[in-house]
């Protein structure tokens, strides 16, 4: 959109608003950033890396919030929706970011700008309008308080227009609850990671934009070539229509069988009342309607209501696996319609279901195992399964309301080393971040991919679908025939580092340009290196292959890495629970299998070419990802003590990691 | 041929919104768009609306410009002839169902300032129906059941129904752009 600007596809400038001052600036884009990080996750991570400090609160004025679009976002690839969300995180204190669909990405290029990085923190409610170039910050006292369905509508209204795309917290954000998400157009959520609590410390209610300004595509022709194949290709994908029906709800029944669905916080892997929440339950009782993000042939998202019973009237955007999991197996919670209940109070409140679940399941599990008084129930009943109190604490937590609330909304990890008292052995998280509902007994990879991932805990970072109930066809596609039959074995460890190592790369790389993990590049995966070079250098004019996408995938995942090394993390801090590495799984065709992290793992940091005893990424690594500088910094960081001073204020504890404390 | 448009099917991803201004305006912006589709999700309201064509064709009879509008002998798309067009929107004020816009750009129609835009059928490619996997759009033949004007009638009583949505959400989408 930029004339100076050298390659298409992209709108040229950013913007840069310091919110403690109200400036505004609308600035070219560094044509670097865009060849060595592509845009979304690389160049947010960029970002943080240079200009936000270890030492930063993430609370504080001097984190960043860089809200990202990618080179292929508002593009012809499908689902080319995609926008992140990159800041110190609050949950973790370590780096921090959050993918989100709906329409806002697009709308956010069409205006103009490729991100927006949010500096300082407004003495007073504010919220960003763009429409094209006129940019202004506007008052939000009216809307502070009020959730997010009534935010984005208030905006709307007050500015008459529907076609207005709103970014928008809710209250939990406003009250710093360190899981809080940002709505993204109703039913679309950038919510692990805090970055909700991110806006609200800096006083941002709501990011709002209307484009109207047009993209050009470098090669029109060949660039709606490739995305019209890929389009075509996913509709006649063996998955589509599962993953059209119930997106990614369908996965309850079959985690279900495989001991892979956590129950009872992470006591079972499976729910005997798993087919009274199941995605086929979901849908033939709940259903309103199919909808999707922009330009998304899949339309995994949906609308879904509650006709009769005390949660009747209930209206409810997607509800996912992980919801249908943290709201409903893990508190032990057979009633689908509170599971939808809880699932709109954390949209409109603004939470992340996964460690607000989560949150709830570890004040069960310590009530269960005497290590949380009577006294300190702030008077509810924590048994297993009570859904009133489920969704009492997912209001006591949002307002911090009670001594209970205000402490489960520090997350598990944070309120488990404030509790003290051995309660570190129920808190399930990695780094700070509670593990969403992804087994990794019951599927090796997993359970690595939750210990390499750069924000903690987490599934969508390398996420490896090939191995979660096999999928032998896309694997020989992808990987070749030498690494069957164990690489799609969930429980075989063999190759798993190399798939992880090789997701975590990819995924960086589409989380960079702005197209869906769940829509074509993991889940139903036609999109892959060379696809994915191709779209590139179509639509931008770089010239682009896989070789060269690889290493911008490295060099991205890299620096988070070396960012977290800043914080004092160590390879002390990439372990799991002991549930996943001590207990073997008691549920389904898990049954007697634990995580072997302790054979993965070296295999990963050799294939990552890290230092097995510092977890350090090698000075060959780093100069052969044009990195040099880097390991320097965290050298001089780790030496000078200023690295253990930051990791001492993390705030969480790390997970127990002894053997097995016996108690089923 | 007409361009059957089923609501009940859409899913509001705007595909269609996306792949029809590269075919007619060479850019990606769907504002541009000859199909727009009109959403409010949690009001369960998703309505494209597109030129069927239909029977009575008011934005002809509206258009004081000779030659300007025209229909293609071919398929029966009604087509706007760009070099004859003043801008002078009163075809975008005859349509009930809001199927033509405006594009106020320099160089553009008779004046070199605006021109009316809409549907024309892409020679046939209609790469709006390509791109929609739910199948909320068809491109067809006429048969006894089913013509552009049924396709007319049902588009404007859901319009009327939608207006009323969005008039919660502050107002009506717009459907004149300026393109610098």
């Amino acid at each position: 959109m930029t004339a100076s600007f050298p390659y298409a596809g992209y709108a040229g400038q950013y913007l840069r608003v310091n919110l403690s001052t109200g400036q505004i600036q609308a600035l070219p884009l560094p044509v670097e950033w865009a060849e060595d990080y592509l845009g979304g996750n690389g160049i947010g991570t960029k970002i943080l890396w240079d200009e936000v400090p270890p030492e930063a609160d993430p609370l504080g004025p001097s984190n960043k919030l860089i809200v990202a679009t990618g080179p292929l976002c508002g593009g012809l690839m499908p689902n080319a929706s995609r926008l992140e969300f990159i800041a110190k995180s609050p949950l973790t204190g370590i780096y921090g970011d959050s993918n989100v669909g709906g329409h806002f990405g697009p709308e956010l290029k069409l205006a103009g700008y490729d991100l927006i990085v949010f500096e300082g923190q407004s003495p007073k409610p504010v919220y960003l309008l763009i429409r094209n170039e006129k940019v202004e910050l506007r008052d939000a006292a009216h809307l502070w308080g009020q959730g997010g369905y009534d935010t984005e509508k208030l905006i709307q209204q007050e500015n008459r227009d529907p076609d207005i795309k709103t970014a928008v917290i809710g209250q939990a954000g406003e009250n710093r609850v360190r899981f809080a998400s940002v709505m993204v157009s109703w039913s679309r959520h950038a919510a692990r990671a805090g970055m909700g609590a991110v806006m609200g410390a800096k006083n941002l209610k709501a990011v709002a934009v209307r484009g109207t300004r047009s993209l050009r595509i470098a090669d029109p022709e060949k660039h709606r070539d490739i995305s019209f194949r890929m389009h075509s290709q996913i509709r006649k994908n063996e998955f589509f229509v599962g993953v059209h029906r119930f997106g990614t709800s369908g996965l309850v029944s079959l985690m279900h069988p495989m001991g892979r669905f956590p129950t009872k916080n992470f006591q079972y892997g499976s729910f005997e009342g798993f087919e009274e929440i199941s995605g086929e339950t979901l849908r033939e009782e709940h259903l309103v309607r199919d909808i999707s993000c922009f330009n998304c042939p899949v339309g995994c998202d949906k609308v879904y209501s509650v006709a009769a019973g005390e949660f009747a009237g209930n209206l409810a955007g997607s509800v996912e696996y992980e919801t249908l999991d943290s709201l409903g197996a893990s508190v032990l919670n057979r009633n689908l319609p509170s599971v939808l209940k809880g699932n709109t109070l954390c949209d409109d409140w603004g939470m992340d279901t996964i460690s607000a679940g989560r949150a709830i399941s570890f004040a069960m599990e310590l009530a269960e195992k005497g290590l949380l008084p009577e006294a300190e129930r702030d008077g509810l009943d924590l048994s297993w399964g009570n859904y009133n109190t489920m969704l009492e604490l997912l209001r006591r937590m949002t307002f911090r309301e009670g001594r209970l609330g205000n402490l489960l909304a520090e997350g598990a990890a944070r309120a488990a080393k404030i509790i003290g008292r051995g309660a570190d052995r129920y808190a399930m998280h990695v780094k700070g971040q509670d593990i969403p509902a992804q087994d990794g007994r019951a599927q090796q990879s997993m359970g690595l991919a939750h210990v390499t991932s750069t924000r903690g805990a987490d599934h969508l970072k390398a996420f490896p679908t090939i191995d979660e109930t096999g999928y032998p066809s896309e694997a020989v596609r992808r990987y070749g025939e030498q690494y069957m039959p164990e690489l799609v074995d969930p429980l075989a460890t063999r190759h798993k580092a190399m798939l992880v190592k090789d997701g975590e790369d990819y995924g960086a790389i589409v989380d960079s340009c702005g197209n869906c993990k769940s829509g074509g590049t993991f889940v139903m995966a036609e999109v892959y290196w060379q696809e994915q070079a191709e779209a590139i250098e179509t639509m931008t004019g770089m010239p682009m292959d896989a070789a060269k996408l690889r290493v911008i995938g490295e060099r991205i995942y890299n620096l988070q890495r070396c960012y977290n090394l800043l914080h004092g993390l160590s390879p002390a801090d990439d372990v799991l629970p002991w549930r996943f590495t001590a207990m073997p799984s008691p549920s389904g065709n898990a049954t007697g299998s634990v995580c072997r992290l302790d054979i993965m793992l070296p295999q990963y940091y050799a294939l990552r070419g890290w230092d097995a005893e510092t977890g350090y990424p090698s000075e060959a690594t780093l100069a052969r990802l044009g990195l040099g500088g880097a390991l320097e910094r965290v050298q001089v960081a780790v030496t000078s003590g200023a690295a253990a001073a930051v990791y001492a204020g993390l705030g969480w504890a790390a997970p127990y990691t002894g053997p097995v404390i016996d108690e089923l | 041929m007409f361009i059957n448009v089923i609501p009940e099917k859409c899913t509001g991803c705007r595909a269609c919104e996306v792949f029809c201004p590269l075919e007619q305006e060479g850019v990606i912006n769907p504002v541009l768009s000859r199909i727009q589709v009109w959403k409010d999700a949690p009001h369960d309201l998703f309505l494209p609306l597109v030129c069927p064509p239909c029977e009575d064709k008011a934005c002809m009879t509206a258009c004081p410009e000779p030659g300007a509008m025209a229909i293609d002998s071919r398929r029966g798309a009604v087509v706007i002839v760009e070099a004859l067009c003043t801008g002078c929107s009163k075809c975008i004020g005859a349509c009930d169902i809001g199927a033509i816009g405006l594009v106020r750009q320099p160089g553009r129609g008779k004046n070199g300032k605006a021109v009316a835009v809409k549907c024309n059928q892409c020679n046939g490619e209609t790469w709006c129906v390509k791109v929609c996997e739910p199948g909320a759009l068809e491109y067809v033949a006429e048969t006894p059941e089913l013509n552009g004007q049924m396709v007319f009638e049902r588009l404007r009583a859901a319009r009327i129904q939608a207006e009323a949505v969005l008039a919660e959400r502050g107002a009506q989408p717009r459907r004149k752009v300026k393109v610098q």
